[in-house]
């Protein structure tokens, strides 16, 4: 099992993250197809982040608010720090061309459960060409599976090699999949050049340490670039 | 007036938030009223003559400087169905943000703050970036006719030439609900085209549990 211990962003270390940040909640984009367990990581990044983070969620779904209600369930987060924008009928739009739903959300969030640290916007599931727009999120994760097939790195698409973050979910199912890790980690590095890739099981919340790890490293890098 | 900025405007791809609703299209589809491209054409015709007129008439009042808030208060008195309300409402939301960064200096709001319905919101953006009041009419119908057709290209899987070539034959309504918008002295003169089925359709898509648009 492969695990990368300190994963890092070096592309942005000159600039960093582009959208301006204001006093608001630093905002992490999780995107990828569908089933390869972006709800399970937003559950997973709350229930080892929230002690000591203040999180909000944003959801996008193509039916109604299905992924919102799943983490109210779960129990994760207080449900009113949850919120759904629906995307008729294209999640990609939501969160890229038009995302003005996606920012009245995430405003009023902040009203009413503010101050945040960290709203996590997770996206409909959609294709490797799926990316956030910069004036929605400060960082973004791109979610595959293992399941999925170990050629899906390969094929590239923005959703993989432009992701600050591509996280690799249920490692632990690869044998029954017959995926190759090794041949996943070597594609991903090949894609994404020194952008970081985790390889997680998410059946436990533990799982997301190396993803919630990243992710207080950006925090901690945003709020510096802020105060500098 | 501005060709430039009518064309900006007019285009599509303004994110201006339209892109997630069918304005009560997704049930009428649901119930088989609309079936094809041809029930489509009449759906969208029907539209523009009522609910679109009225919101064509907003636009152009606002665009033309009349007072915003007594604009908003006769749409709404005249939009029966509170889904439909909170729609343009929050639709409005939308065009104040976008407008926040085209014209920083001219900002969109109600007296009270709340951001106006989608129509006056739309009139006050387009008279800040240069367009006169019978483009920001002509403006407003060509937007719910593209609008109404996308969402019904998808909900329908129809072929887009066919939702194409139905646009080009409402080329005629389109102007001429705009022009029909002329002449208005003041928000009292507001019509109040209302036509029930939308309002149906708006309130009954909102309970609908597996819908793909917001309305």
């Amino acid at each position: 099992m492969h695990r990368h211990d300190d994963p890092h962003s070096h592309h942005e270390t000159a600039d960093g993250p582009a959208r301006a940040r204001g006093d608001g909640a630093f905002r992490v984009g999780i995107g990828g197809p569908v089933g390869t367990g972006k709800t399970a990581l937003v559950a997973a990044l709350c229930a080892v982040m929230s002690d000591d983070v203040r999180i909000g969620v944003v959801t996008n779904d193509i039916y109604t608010t299905e992924d919102a209600d799943t983490l109210k369930r779960r129990g994760v987060l207080d449900a009113s720090r949850i919120v759904a924008v629906e995307t008729g009928c294209c999640p990609h739009t939501a969160i890229r061309e038009d995302i003005t739903a996606n920012l009245d959300a995430i405003e009023d969030l902040e009203e009413r459960e503010g101050p945040l640290d960290l709203v996590l916007v997770e996206s409909g599931g959609d294709n490797l060409t799926l990316t956030f727009s910069t004036g929605l999120v400060d960082v973004q994760l791109f979610v595959l599976d293992v399941a999925g097939g170990d050629k899906v790195p390969r094929k590239g698409g923005p959703g993989v090699t432009r992701s600050d973050l591509l996280v690799i979910n249920k490692i632990d199912i690869a044998h029954l999949v017959h995926a190759d890790l090794g041949v996943m980690e070597r594609d991903a590095a090949m894609q994404r050049g020194d952008r970081p890739t985790v390889f997680v099981s998410l059946n436990e919340a533990e799982g997301a340490e190396p993803v919630a790890s990243w992710i207080r490293s950006q925090m901690a890098r945003s709020t510096a670039a802020a105060t500098s | 007036m501005s060709l430039a900025a009518l064309l900006l405007l007019a285009d599509g791809r303004l994110p201006d938030g339209t892109h997630a609703h069918s304005h009560g299209l997704e049930h009428a589809v649901e119930r088989g009223r609309v079936h094809d491209a041809g029930s489509l054409a009449d759906y969208v015709t029907c539209r523009l003559w009522t609910s679109g007129r009225t919101d064509a008439a907003a636009a152009r009042l606002a665009a033309a400087g009349v007072d915003p808030d007594g604009i908003d208060d006769a749409w709404c008195v005249r939009t029966p169905s509170a889904v439909a309300r909170s729609t343009a409402r929050s639709l409005g939301r939308s065009l104040v943000r976008t407008a926040s960064h085209l014209v920083p200096e001219q900002p969109i709001a109600r007296s009270d703050g709340r951001p106006p319905v989608q129509p006056v919101a739309f009139g006050l953006l387009a008279t800040a970036i240069g367009c006169d009041p019978p483009e920001t009419a002509l403006a407003t119908v060509h937007g719910m006719a593209g609008t109404l057709a996308a969402a019904g290209l998808r909900l329908l899987s129809l072929d887009p030439f066919d939702v194409t070539g139905l646009l080009h034959d409402l080329r005629p309504d389109v102007d001429a609900v705009a022009a029909s918008t002329a002449d208005l002295g003041g928000f009292d003169d507001l019509p109040h085209a209302s036509t029930p089925f939308a309002e149906v359709d708006l309130e009954r898509q909102a309970g609908m549990p597996n819908r793909l648009f917001r309305s």
